[in-house]
């Protein structure tokens, strides 16, 4: 009985996305439709990112189990390394080393509660377009288009599959429309089988040893610090301590800690990090082009060095910079 | 003094090969510290040493061959043009101890000072990507391999197609925390997440 009324609603979901090139469509639901495809959908796949002139792939497995999500993602490129995914609890396993990283994402069970509270203005800062249709890794898309009302965020171009939405390449447009980034699935198989024990390292970290980032949750306020004025549509997210590791140790951020404050508008990311001013190591004040849609900003606030990072425009990270001041 | 430097020689070897007694040792090492040509033959017989060991470090002919060809590449390399850095080039001299590439005076082996750089970024980029989940640790064994992959503090400016890019392992760092905390998006699952897990960084 259940199955009709599901293919039912399907068919009504779909048809709602056939619309005319060049509307705009509710942002919200669209918003919903994508990430419950993601949520919902078993897939294995090829997954391309090619940034600032950089590429890298990794080899993706997802299943979902009830409310369970299980993903994998086994890196093609770089250092070796697989990442195992429960829900907002994510393992990095460095066979290289025999190091595992296990770490909780708070950030991965935000949505879809966010969307769909009320305080979700993702909508008064991004429009959404129907740009068109397009046949990716052998999929039938829909194109839409995210178009910044300013010029303090990037515009993206989603393909998102006809069927049941699952976003399978996303571009990130600079302020001219220009490519700055690109993620894609080069091949996808949607409702593949997947074995379950692919996904069931999780748990298994034998023979490695095992470490948990030491993150202090706190407040901006707490460690006196106050945005003196909000960047348009930049939300805090979250204000964590990264405690100072030895300066022994030989790291380059030497013995300090670091405050991470975190902000997103919805859609892009925004992370301010202050530390204690060093002399030595804090020399260069600027704008920097990570490659991609990341710049960085480093600014010097009497006793303190502050580094934005953000997938945005500099003028956003300018914005911040500027906005931070220290409590009287 | 011939015959003074082969008998000290002899026993630079003898303390390489492990054959001296801890008083004799002291002894030699004292030379070491104060004679400048006795601590270059010790640095002779330690890299003799590791050639002998390790029959991969010593150059083969085929070796030879493409140094050789890459010398006459060299040479047969057309001038490139002087590209200038941006605005806050001058400013950046002054202050920060970077390695330029591709800016002042073309020299004869720009080219392989070219790779080197990239090495560099690459080596940097690396380090970073091990360091990147590591550094929040206080781990005293932590500490330790991380003092053992130590990466060079210097910041590397590059020259690619769209301008400047600057490279600083500490930045790398922060970038890293930026990707583990940083996705706050609507579009983070899946593709956020995907993007952040598969990609670990520019600048290889």
């Amino acid at each position: 009985m259940l199955l009709p009324i599901a293919w039912c609603l399907c068919a009504m979901q779909s048809a709602a996305w056939a619309q005319p090139l060049g509307v705009e469509v509710p942002l919200n639901a669209w918003l919903m439709r994508v990430h419950q495809a993601a949520r919902q959908s078993v897939y294995t796949g090829t997954f391309v990112v090619s940034a600032g002139g950089a590429m890298a792939s990794a080899r993706i497995w997802h299943v979902c189990d009830g409310s369970q999500q299980l993903e994998r993602v086994e890196s093609l490129s770089g250092t070796p390394r697989a990442i195992y995914r429960r829900n907002d609890q994510v393992v990095t396993f460095f066979p290289q080393s025999r190091i595992a990283i296990a770490e909780v994402r708070e950030s991965l069970g935000l949505f879809p509660s966010l969307l769909k509270s009320s305080d979700s203005a993702i909508g008064d800062f991004y429009r959404l377009k129907v740009i068109g249709n397009d046949r990716i890794a052998g999929f039938d898309s829909d194109v839409f288009q995210l178009v910044p009302n300013d010029g303090l965020r990037y515009g993206y171009r989603v393909w998102s599959e006809k069927k049941a939405g699952l976003i399978i390449q996303l571009q990130t447009l600079g302020l001219d429309g220009k490519v700055l980034e690109q993620a894609a699935f080069s091949e996808l198989q949607l409702d593949a089988t997947v074995n379950v024990n692919k996904l069931s390292r999780m748990g298994n970290t034998d023979g490695y040893r095992v470490l948990r980032p030491d993150l202090q949750k706190t407040a901006a306020d707490a460690q006196g610090w106050v945005l003196q004025k909000e960047v348009d549509g930049f939300k805090p997210m979250a204000c964590y301590q990264r405690p100072a590791v030895s300066a022994a140790a030989g790291t380059v951020g030497g013995g300090q800690s670091t405050m991470q404050w975190t902000f997103s508008d919805g859609v892009a990311t925004v992370s301010l990090f202050v530390e204690a001013y060093d002399r030595q190591r804090h020399v260069r004040e600027g704008m920097t082009d990570m490659g991609g849609a990341t710049h960085t900003l480093t600014h010097r606030i009497h006793d303190w060095w502050v580094t934005v990072v953000g997938e945005v425009p500099p003028a956003t990270l300018h914005a911040f910079a500027q906005s931070l001041e220290r409590k009287k | 003094m011939g015959d003074l430097n082969s008998f000290s020689n002899e026993r630079i070897s003898a303390m390489v090969d492990g054959d001296l007694q801890s008083d004799e040792c002291g002894q030699i090492l004292d030379r070491l510290r104060e004679d400048a040509q006795s601590l270059e033959t010790w640095h002779v017989y330690q890299v003799v040493g590791d050639v002998l060991r390790s029959p991969e470090l010593a150059p083969t002919r085929s070796d030879m061959a493409f140094w050789e060809k890459l010398e006459q590449r060299l040479a047969l390399e057309p001038d490139r043009p002087n590209i200038a850095l941006n605005s806050d080039r001058s400013t950046m001299e002054k202050s920060t101890p970077v390695v330029m590439a591709n800016i002042g005076e073309i020299v004869a082996n720009e080219s392989v000072f070219h790779w080197k750089v990239l090495a560099g970024v690459a080596c940097t980029v690396l380090v970073s990507v091990v360091g990147s989940g590591l550094w929040t640790q206080t781990n005293s064994r932590i500490s330790q391999e991380l003092a053992s992959v130590k990466p060079a503090a210097a910041v590397v400016v590059m020259e690619t197609p769209v301008g400047s890019m600057l490279r600083d392992p500490r930045l790398d760092e922060l970038m890293a925390a930026h990707r583990q905390l940083g996705g706050h998006s609507a579009l983070q699952v899946p593709a956020g997440f995907l993007r952040n897990a598969t990609y670990e960084g520019t600048g290889r």
